[in-house]
């Protein structure tokens, strides 16, 4: 300290200073605290963090759209769309954009295309957000976010399978579309079943393929006709040992064009009796030129049915595809009926909406005339020729 | 990018600036302003807001310290030869640079309560630019001892007037509002008194506590210390309790130069080390300064410039003379007190906090002129110390 300043000064003036710090300090006013905002600023507030938080959220959604989007193109020989499957090049599509009695209800084709293929995940019980993405005619993106709940049982094409539920309604437009989590990976596949639009997980997606590649599907793949073996009783009524009973005639399938009718018994192939479907199958699907004599019972008369070759008797637009399946207008033909399960026609493969057409020997689209032929046939197995979907079917109704 | 970045940028490009600067022959000063416009959020961006708000501690370390060597000049023995021509002067200016853009503004048709606050915001003077420029021109004589004291009484001057306006706007707002006169009295007068005494007071005691301490300390390390921590806690503390940073590390620079044996070695331990924080707070200044408003100035803008200059330059010289000062002290006193900054955008920054509503016209006029008073202010204070002939160029 200078020797000039009086040390009692300084510390009276020090005290001093203390005081006025101190009750100034006290004294001071306070900062007023933030007034919390008003109830309707606050809901205001709450409403734009919401607000934004969605905006934000819906940005985010449709990024992850058009980033899956690659993986999905427009089939425009079905009118639906096509997810790449497993490889570039090949793609699993539906049959069609309506909910019609498709069977099978996915088409695995190939294709010239570039994109990458989305990542395959295995089956998960947890529920999230999904994208569902689906490509138009045009080739724009058409795409809906989705929360699915969960998995659940069922049946298509009598096939099981398991089907994420979700909480958008899924329509022909959104047919083949892929569902895509958050991740990009493909969860599953838009397809029409049972008259509506499900979304079948990945994990089954496979299987239902792997159900569908029986002899009888690639037979009705490739040919557009569905055979079945003959039982014990069919084989007493066309009084035969051997043959292959034709369920089902796709219109415009090349069995309809080489003159094959739902109700025929295929005898033999290029001379060869055949009893079981795959022996047919692998006899269509030889390279060799002969032996596409088809010997078959129609009305208990033998006719010969000539087929192209495998090649050739593509149809529906695609060369490969494991069941083609063509779209058409309701057939005006037929009286609808009505199947009681348990029943012998429903167990003989007749369902309520088929169109019969035949009852027997009887052709007729009038139900009384259809009832008195099934009345006349007593307790014999009888022939039902009928209409569904697009398809002429036969079945044996054994009582 | 990061702070640690940013300020190592800061200090790299103050050298450059500070170089080019002694090459051109302007004041470092303004080297480090414009080295902070070029690289701030006005030009090339380098350094962000949010840089700029990180580094802001630095700032108030370098204006502490500023302010604490500024105080040394009230060392009684230095005050009692220009203490009251000092006043005379300060009150002179002030007073004279405050009516001026005051009545100009109202006659330009601004409100009385933005009049009034431009008025007192016009009379600050930058006491860190100014004193840089001396330090640089490490002048040293009547001329520089006056400008010292002035610019150290003027931000007193200036706190106070601003003080008193914002209470008469306060008085008369709230009189509207039908609120108790003592509630008003005490919501109002309260923050000038507190400012200004309690600030005095914490300074006071700092330094009294520092200048005990700084007798038993010897080693000059343990001195810089002692300096720093004294202005880290008077800036700190000031903060804490709402006072004036600014007057009170005037208070305790003054305390120490009048209480410590050892002011003179204190002061200088301190100058010898704080030329960093003076070239970051001057780039960060600088990089503060918004160059966009400039062509918002307009018809206010040039008032409360040309105002403000008038009112300094005709204040100092009629001041002087009436102090019977050498004819030079009284041509140049006012050009040396051209700067405006740190006080000035703090009184912006308070002004906007009270009055919302007249906020966004103080701040657009008062920040657009500082840019160009900060960029002419050291030029004018180096020029009119240079014709002073107390230039001590090393």
């Amino acid at each position: 300290m200078k020797d000039s300043v009086d040390r009692k000064y300084v510390i009276v003036l020090g005290a001093v200073a203390l005081l006025i710090l101190v009750g100034g300090a006290f004294l001071r006013p306070k900062k007023a605290a933030p007034q919390p905002p008003s109830p309707s600023e606050n809901a205001n507030l709450q409403s734009r963090i919401q607000r934004d938080y969605l905006a934000e959220t819906a940005s985010y959604l449709a990024q992850r759209a058009q980033l899956v989007a690659q993986h999905v193109l427009y089939d425009a020989d079905h009118g639906s769309s096509a997810v790449v499957w497993e490889k570039p090049g090949q793609v699993l599509t539906t049959p069609g954009s309506t909910p019609a009695l498709f069977d099978p209800p996915l088409l695995l084709r190939t294709r010239e295309s570039g994109t990458a293929t989305p990542a395959h995940a295995a089956e998960q019980n947890s529920t999230g957000w999904l994208i569902v993405v689906a490509r138009t005619a045009s080739g724009s993106v058409l795409w809906t976010p989705a929360i699915y709940g969960g998995t659940r049982q069922s049946t298509c094409a009598n096939a099981g399978y398991n089907e994420l539920l979700l909480n958008v309604p899924l329509d022909g437009s959104l047919s083949g579309a892929g569902a895509f989590d958050l991740d990009g990976i493909l969860r599953g596949i838009v397809a029409p079943c049972n008259g509506t639009f499900h979304l079948i997980s990945v994990a089954s997606v496979a299987r239902l393929l792997q159900a569908f590649n029986t002899p009888e599907r690639q037979i009705r793949a490739a040919y557009g006709f569905l055979p079945s073996e003959l039982d014990g009783a069919a084989k007493r009524l066309f009084a035969t040992e051997s043959g292959l009973f034709v369920t089902e005639v796709a219109q415009d399938g090349a069995a309809q064009q080489a003159g094959l009718k739902a109700g025929d018994v295929i005898l033999s192939i290029g001379q060869r009796p055949v009893a079981q479907v795959a022996e047919l199958a692998n006899a269509l699907a030889s390279p060799a030129e002969v032996g596409r004599d088809l010997e078959v019972l129609r009305n208990s008369r033998r006719l010969s049915v000539t087929f192209p070759s495998a090649n050739d008797a593509a149809y529906a637009g695609s060369a490969d595809s494991t069941l083609g399946i063509r779209i058409l207008s309701p057939s005006p033909t037929g009286e609808t009926i009505v199947v009681e399960p348990g029943t012998p026609a429903y167990r003989s493969g007749l369902r309520t909406g088929d169109r019969v057409i035949q009852v027997g020997e009887t052709r007729s689209r009038t139900l009384a005339t259809l009832r008195g032929a099934f009345t006349r046939s007593g307790e014999r197995p009888v022939l039902v020729r009928y209409l569904r979907g697009a398809s002429e079917r036969a079945a044996l109704v054994e009582p | 990018m990061n702070p640690l970045a940013s300020l190592g940028i800061i200090l790299v490009l103050a050298l450059l600036a500070g170089h080019l600067a002694k090459f051109v022959h302007v004041p470092q000063v303004t080297g480090y302003i414009l080295a902070g416009v070029a690289v701030g959020p006005s030009f090339l961006g380098w350094i962000s807001h949010e840089n700029l708000a990180s580094l802001e501690v630095f700032s108030e370390v370098a204006l502490g310290l500023i302010l604490f060597s500024i105080g040394s000049v009230f060392e009684v023995s230095r005050f009692r030869e220009i203490g009251r021509r000092a006043v005379l002067i300060t009150i002179t200016e002030s007073m004279l640079a405050g009516v001026i853009v005051s009545v100009g503004m109202r006659f330009a048709g601004q409100p009385w309560t933005v009049s009034m606050l431009l008025g007192a915001i016009a009379i600050e003077t930058a006491a860190a630019s100014t004193l840089m420029v001396m330090r640089e021109c490490n002048s040293a004589g009547p001329f520089t001892e006056m400008l010292t004291g002035v610019i150290a009484l003027n931000n007193i001057c200036c706190l106070v007037c601003f003080s008193l306006a914002a209470t008469a706007i306060d008085l008369s707002l709230r009189s509207n509002a039908n609120t108790g006169l003592s509630y008003t009295l005490q919501e109002s007068i309260f923050p000038l008194a507190w400012q200004l005494i309690g600030s005095a007071a914490l300074g006071y005691l700092i330094g009294v506590v520092f200048s005990a301490w700084a007798s038993r300390v010897n080693d000059p390390g343990e001195t810089l210390i002692l300096m720093a921590g004294a202005v880290l806690v008077c800036v700190g503390f000031a903060e804490w309790l709402d006072l004036s940073p600014l007057i009170a590390s005037l208070a305790v620079g003054a305390t120490m130069a009048n209480l410590s044996l050892r002011s003179r070695r204190l002061f200088d331990a301190l100058s010898r080390t704080d030329p960093p924080l003076y070239a970051i707070f001057f780039v960060i200044a600088g990089a503060d300064l918004n160059v966009a408003l400039l062509p918002s100035l307009g018809i206010f803008g040039a008032i409360y410039i040309l105002g403000r200059a008038a009112g300094k330059f005709a204040g100092t010289r009629y001041a002087a003379r009436l102090g019977g000062m050498k004819s030079g002290i009284q041509r140049l006193l006012g050009l040396a007190m051209l700067s405006q900054a740190g006080l000035a955008i703090g009184l912006v920054l308070v002004t906007e906090d009270r009055f919302p509503q007249i906020g966004p016209t103080i701040s657009t006029i008062v920040l657009a002129s500082v840019a160009i008073f900060e960029l002419v202010g050291p030029l004018g204070a180096r020029f009119a110390l240079q014709k002073s002939g107390e230039v001590r160029e090393q």
